[in-house]
């Protein structure tokens, strides 16, 4: 995501963020997640926790640490997942289980865990480290949920969106709610950051599931029915035509060469057309909740700014 | 130009108004509105979350709409009606196959009219009751779909539940002419239980003990109600049925609740589900089937029920084992394998109402 539009405090933050692990005792876990999970990210996740945190006016210095944190969680579960789908690139690189093994692909991911874990006791901040191994479960038991449902064409929207709050919408939001909570805020602005994270984060899934049929995307058309899974723009085809469910059911997770999609055009591009109003709905939920955050005396007109651009930037990726 | 989606402030007088009529002019074209999203922006000044709702915006002459007897077909739900159909068909054969008595078949007919009538005019009043509290949104658990899809709207289900209603009504006078206590009781809890299971004052379907009111409803209220009015007279095989009956459609019901737990949960609903929690209300749907079995166990142990009623209704197991099953298997509520639930649930409830009739009718 090309970000020119940050503060150049927060650009600074970005590129100052040491990913680096010293792990003394096996240097080559650190070879291999820094080819890896931790190769060139998107760092979205530490640049969410900068910009609220200059939005409730924290010190960057004093939000490093958290950035850093997000990143490796986030690099953790990427590691694990990629085990789980038995995927063999990301980012048109190998992946960590691909370069070495699925047993040290899991080890490096405990690893970044439980580094995450050691380095944010030092600091002292106990909700902020509840809240963090409470978002942890949350990736686990979305993770698990999808797990469950791969395969299976008979999915309803409330799974989907559970599984999107889960895997992809918690640790944003965790990020945003440290931020309040690193500025001493009470409940209620800490229960406003997180719910600006969530619209975010969940807005993010149903944009990912759009680009999914776009033809002229990275990932290779409809790579989640290839993967078995129902996304929010097949769910809302099926709604629409059931009719669908039995030849969907019969490609799901199996897609043969050549194949002939059991959809028209028009079907999913109503689709589409769908899921994008209710993720410009989410965004607008997040646009109003960034209205009551700039009202804060210390905010970063900046920052603010900034994330109003992210939020217009995710509207435009689908347009 | 027409926008594809449009929004109102909850609360709002506007949006009252596009729940009610499904409709709104926009640029001077009719347009109907469907809900789709509903949004809550917390607020730090305002108490509680700010919240508007979000339509699809469709102008009237490209909306296609299915075939008017489609739209009645979907409405009143022929499925979901063999909840009081059955036990006044189980009753009757009982009564009047099993063991011989004399009744009025123009009382029959009649009364079978006004639990139809009743049992639709809930079911659209439901629908009505969960469109307006934004309960029944595309995408969710639950209603028939009508207006969910903008083939009817609220005023217009609304007017058809109260017609259907003020009918049943004028129907029932015409039978009561017994000097029964208990059946005018019985009369007045079923009718106002189920006028009264979503529409307001009382509004039960929304408070916790709504489920326990279908079993009294769905089961011995009903059961025992209908062997009064036709037969003068109900015994303990009869409340044996009622219980049967009751459990089985408590069971549907919660079948419903597990489905929809998640979202009740979020949208704080209390209902038995919620308030036993997940684990506990597998075990609870467990229980609901137990009862549902063991009703019919002491009916042919202790009345004169026919045990073939009991043998019949047991071809259903295989069904209730297959959904428990999967209830068991899900890892949490919104496991992809609570799915089907509702529509298994009810499934089992018309297989179950089918095979106790059938017990009766072939007699050996």
């Amino acid at each position: 995501m090309v970000l020119n539009w940050l503060p150049q405090e927060t650009k600074q933050a970005i590129e100052n963020l040491d990913l680096g692990l010293s792990v003394y005792s096996v240097p080559e876990i650190d070879i291999l997640l820094s080819k890896t999970v931790l190769f060139r990210g998107k760092k979205f996740r530490p640049t969410l926790c900068f910009l609220m945190s200059q939005t409730f006016g924290v010190d960057l210095d004093r939000a490093q640490p958290y950035a850093r944190a997000a990143e490796f969680v986030h690099a953790a579960t990427l590691a694990h997942d990629d085990v789980i789908d038995e995927s063999p690139t990301r980012r048109h690189r190998p992946t960590l289980n691909a370069l070495s093994s699925n047993a040290r692909a899991v080890l490096a991911g405990d690893l970044l865990l439980a580094r995450v874990m050691a380095e944010l006791s030092a600091l002292g901040e106990i909700e902020i480290i509840a809240d963090l191994a409470n978002t942890v479960e949350e990736l686990v038991s979305g993770e698990w949920l999808q797990l469950e449902a791969r395969n299976i064409a008979r999915v309803n929207r409330i799974h989907l969106e559970t599984v999107a709050k889960k895997k992809t919408a918690s640790l944003m939001s965790w990020c945003c709610a440290t931020a309040a909570r690193l500025a001493g805020k009470s409940q209620s602005w800490v229960a406003l950051a997180r719910q600006f994270g969530e619209s975010l984060g969940i807005a993010f899934q149903m944009i990912d599931d759009i680009i999914d049929y776009d033809p002229a995307g990275e990932k290779p058309f409809a790579q989640d029915v290839r993967e078995g899974l129902v996304n929010f723009v097949t769910l809302e085809m099926l709604e629409a035509k059931p009719s669908l469910l039995e030849p969907l059911q019969k490609i799901l997770g199996a897609v043969p060469e050549g194949v002939q999609w059991p959809w028209q055009p028009s079907d999913l591009e109503r689709a589409s057309a769908q899921v994008r109003a209710r993720a410009d709905a989410k965004l607008e939920v997040a646009g109003q909740i960034l209205d009551q955050l700039s009202q804060l005396s210390n905010s970063s007109p900046d920052a603010v700014q900034a994330l109003r651009s992210i939020l217009v930037y995710l509207r435009e990726r689908v347009r | 130009m027409i926008p594809g989606i449009i929004s109102f402030k909850k609360n709002s007088d506007e949006l009252k108004s596009a729940l009610w009529e499904g409709t709104l002019s926009i640029e001077g074209q009719l347009c109907r509105l469907i809900p789709r999203e509903v949004l809550f922006v917390p607020s730090l000044e305002v108490p509680g979350a700010v919240g508007s709702v979000v339509f699809e915006v469709n102008p009237e002459n490209q909306f296609v709409r299915p075939s008017r007897w489609k739209i009645i077909l979907q409405a009143i739900r022929p499925l979901a009606l063999g909840m009081s159909v059955f036990p006044f068909l189980v009753v009757l054969a009982n009564g009047g196959w099993e063991l011989g008595l004399d009744f009025s078949r123009v009382s029959a007919v009649v009364l079978f009219f006004v639990i139809l009538l009743v049992q639709v005019s809930v079911h659209l009043s439901n629908d009505v009751q969960d469109h307006l509290r934004l309960v029944d949104r595309p995408g969710m658990v639950g209603g028939s779909g009508v207006i969910q899809k903008g083939w009817g709207s609220a005023r217009i289900l609304s007017a058809s539940s109260a017609i259907l209603a003020l009918s049943a009504f004028q129907l029932c006078f015409r039978l009561i002419h017994q000097d029964s206590l208990g059946l005018y009781v019985l009369g007045a809890i079923g009718f106002l239980g189920a006028f009264q299971f979503s529409s307001p004052p009382f509004s039960l379907k929304y408070r916790s003990w709504g489920d326990a009111v279908i079993f009294l409803l769905g089961g011995p209220v009903l059961v025992l109600g209908v062997a009064q009015l036709l037969f003068h007279r109900w015994d303990w095989a009869d409340f044996s049925l009622g219980l049967f009956f009751g459990g089985s459609a408590w069971a549907f019901f919660h079948s419903k609740r597990l489905q929809s737990f998640e979202s009740d949960q979020q949208g704080g609903v209390s209902n038995w589900a919620t308030l036993l929690g997940f684990k506990r209300s597998r075990h609870f749907l467990v229980m609901l089937y137990g009862l549902t079995y063991f009703s019919l166990l002491g009916g042919v142990i202790w009345t004169e029920l026919p045990a073939r009623v009991l043998c019949a209704s047991l071809l259903a197991l295989p069904l209730i084992f297959r959904q428990v099953s999967k209830v068991y298997r899900a890892s949490g509520p919104v496991s992809v394998y609570l799915g089907q639930l509702r529509s298994e649930g009810l499934v089992i409830q018309f297989c179950l109402g089918t095979l106790a009739l059938l017990g009766f009718l072939l007699k050996f």
